[in-house]
């Protein structure tokens, strides 16, 4: 279990990873597209097809990572009156039922990218890139999040704590990144 | 009501509380009243509409805005506010109480986060005020009012989701946040003055005033961040930059920022990348979700059928927005803004437009009456801050940022009285 558990935990870090280089680089195109097109009257051609292919991977390639951390919002005013017993219940139930939701979207996307693979789909840009390979990359996030939601759902069945951080708003973590980083070492 | 519209409504207040997520939950009545009321492929027309949101060209710029945020929050940006600002507010009624205000303002202008801008400007300003025997209530409620104007002076993030919901531009959306959000500040301190005017031992004794040099001096800390919101919004209110390519801007100005402080490492942004992609990932779920959910609602024609009914009401204009200010308010106690914008975005939306509302004006209502539910509980997430900062309990928390909500209660209403404050700005630029 423990070695499944890791496994997964490292796709979602992976994927945490590609959504970061992804950010970086859609940052960089962007600095360069600016100081370009202001000092040298040069535009990349590609500059806003790809910011919107690399906004995919930022969106939701981190998604199981972030899971992890309690980053995704939910509505916690009424089960944190459940008894422990009944919390649990509900997280599980409520794990499961991310996990069917995530798992028709992420099979609805496989279903999309092969079709726009075999029927040859290109983009509309001048670049005519093949459109299968970044609804792969979105299809990918999401695979990664129903990865995500599976390693959750194994971690509430054996008894063992579905986060890393506490359920606590998103920003209330980031307040002390060092405490945060601390409890992600340990 | 319609059997659509009463499924919906059921499945989501089932599906929220029980503890979905909020993303799921929207999604999931979206696929469930698609599949139950029409006959379509949804799978199909699902992935096509995941894969149009996650490539929303709109939605370029939340990533960038965010990275801006994550970086400065990095950088000693707080301290040098507090220092750069202090000097000036010695002399005013209720003194360093006025760094909580002015500090949130100018740390709003750069983040488009309520969270961050109370978390950078707090972790500061509580210590320094404490060290001074500043009233701790004051010193909580001001940072908890204040902190809401991350939302409402741009770049904001709400707004950009708001823009992209309901199709309008979000530059318009910036513009018009200014002048409420000025005039939020200007109304949170006239009331630490006047608080301070009345109970004398709020702020600490009076200090002798700077000397130039000083003051000059404290200019210089601020410099860089003024240079930063002049370099941002200037470009974009000037007509020289898109609100990506000002977001663009915004990043190299903050890495350079960081840099210069010898603050960018390979550790630094790391960490602010993975918080980028933490908040992006929590975004983009949501707002996938609510994209689809809308798309699904108008499909069974919902929003339409919600306008007829309450056409039928035969409400005034006035009565109709107080009632959905109200609606906001409850449904606040139980919803981040968020989730709340998006998730009743699709029916209020044509409802107001239909009663003859700017959807320009709509949205800074919007931010201003969900930013009130930030501050009060039991969900408030700058309440969550505030206890992460300095270990209150909420109730305290709460209680101290209550005449701070009053205020924006008061703005609501001035907003709805005086339309202008939001459009005038945004009218005059076009």
């Amino acid at each position: 279990m423990r070695a499944i558990l890791r496994l997964l935990d490292l796709v979602c870090a992976f994927g945490a990873a590609i959504a970061a280089l992804a950010c970086l680089s859609l940052a960089v195109m962007l600095i360069v597209e600016v100081i370009t097109t202001s000092f040298m009257a040069y535009s990349q051609p590609w500059a806003v097809e790809y910011s919107s292919y690399l906004l995919a991977p930022v969106l939701f390639a981190g998604a199981g990572w972030t899971l992890g951390r309690g980053g995704h919002i939910r509505v916690a005013v009424l089960t944190q009156f459940l008894p422990v017993r009944g919390r649990w219940l509900a997280d599980l139930l409520a794990s499961v039922f991310g996990f069917g939701v995530s798992l028709f979207v992420a099979l609805a996307l496989v279903e999309y990218t092969a079709r726009s693979y075999e029927v040859g789909s290109q983009s509309t840009y001048p670049t005519r890139t093949p459109i299968w390979m970044p609804q792969a990359v979105l299809t990918f996030g999401w695979a990664v999040l129903v990865l995500g939601l599976t390693a959750r759902i194994l971690r509430l069945l054996t008894g063992r704590a579905a986060e890393d951080a506490p359920d606590t708003p998103d920003l209330a973590a980031t307040a002390e990144p060092d405490a945060r980083n601390a409890k992600a070492k340990a | 009501m319609t059997a659509p519209l009463a499924l919906i409504a059921g499945l989501m207040a089932l599906f929220l509380a029980g503890g979905i997520w909020v993303g799921f939950a929207l999604m999931s009545v979206g696929i469930i009243s698609l599949e139950t009321f029409k006959s379509m492929r949804v799978e199909r027309f699902l992935a096509g509409d995941v894969w149009g949101s996650a490539t929303a060209l709109e939605l370029v710029t939340l990533p960038l805005f965010i990275l801006m945020g994550e970086i400065l929050f990095h950088t000693r940006l707080s301290e040098n506010l507090f220092g750069g600002l202090a000097p000036f507010v010695r002399r005013l009624p209720g003194r360093l109480l006025h760094v909580n205000i002015l500090g949130c303002t100018l740390f709003a202008a750069v983040s488009g986060s309520s969270a961050a801008t109370t978390a950078t400007v707090g972790r500061i300003t509580l210590t320094e005020l404490k060290g001074r025997n500043y009233s701790h209530g004051l010193a909580i409620g001001s940072l908890a009012g204040a902190g809401t104007m991350g939302f409402l002076i741009p770049p904001s993030i709400p707004l950009i989701v708001y823009g992209v919901l309901a199709e309008i531009s979000i530059l318009d959306l910036f513009i018009a946040g200014i002048v409420p959000g000025l005039l939020l500040a200007v109304m949170f301190m006239l009331y630490v003055g006047a608080a301070a005017l009345v109970s004398p031992g709020a702020a600490a004794a009076a200090q002798p005033s700077t000397s130039w040099a000083d003051k000059g001096r404290a200019l210089t800390r601020l410099l860089p961040t003024v240079a930063l919101i002049g370099l941002v919004i200037g470009s974009m209110y000037g007509g020289f930059a898109s609100v990506t390519e000002a977001a663009a801007v915004g990043v190299l100005g903050a890495a350079i920022l960081a840099a210069l402080e010898g603050q960018l490492t390979f550790g630094m942004a790391r960490k602010a990348l993975l918080g980028t992609v933490k908040t992006c990932s929590m975004i983009g779920l949501i707002i996938t979700g609510a994209l689809f959910l809308s798309k699904a609602m108008a499909r069974l024609s919902i929003p339409t059928d919600v306008a007829a009914a309450i056409e039928a009401l035969s409400l005034d204009p006035i009565t109709l927005i107080l009632l959905l200010m109200l609606f906001y308010l409850v449904l606040g106690c139980f919803l981040d803004g968020l989730s709340t914008i998006v998730m009743t975005l699709p029916v209020t939306l044509p409802l107001v437009v239909a009663a003859g509302f700017d959807p320009v004006w709509f949205g800074i209502f919007l931010i201003v009456t969900v930013e009130m539910a930030q501050i009060t509980p039991p969900i408030g997430f700058n309440l969550f801050v505030i206890k992460g900062l300095t270990g209150d309990g909420i109730g305290r928390i709460a209680r101290a940022a209550a005449p701070f909500c009053l205020i924006m209660v008061a703005l609501v209403l001035m907003l709805i009285a005086m339309p202008g404050i939001a459009t005038w700005l945004p009218g005059s630029m076009r």
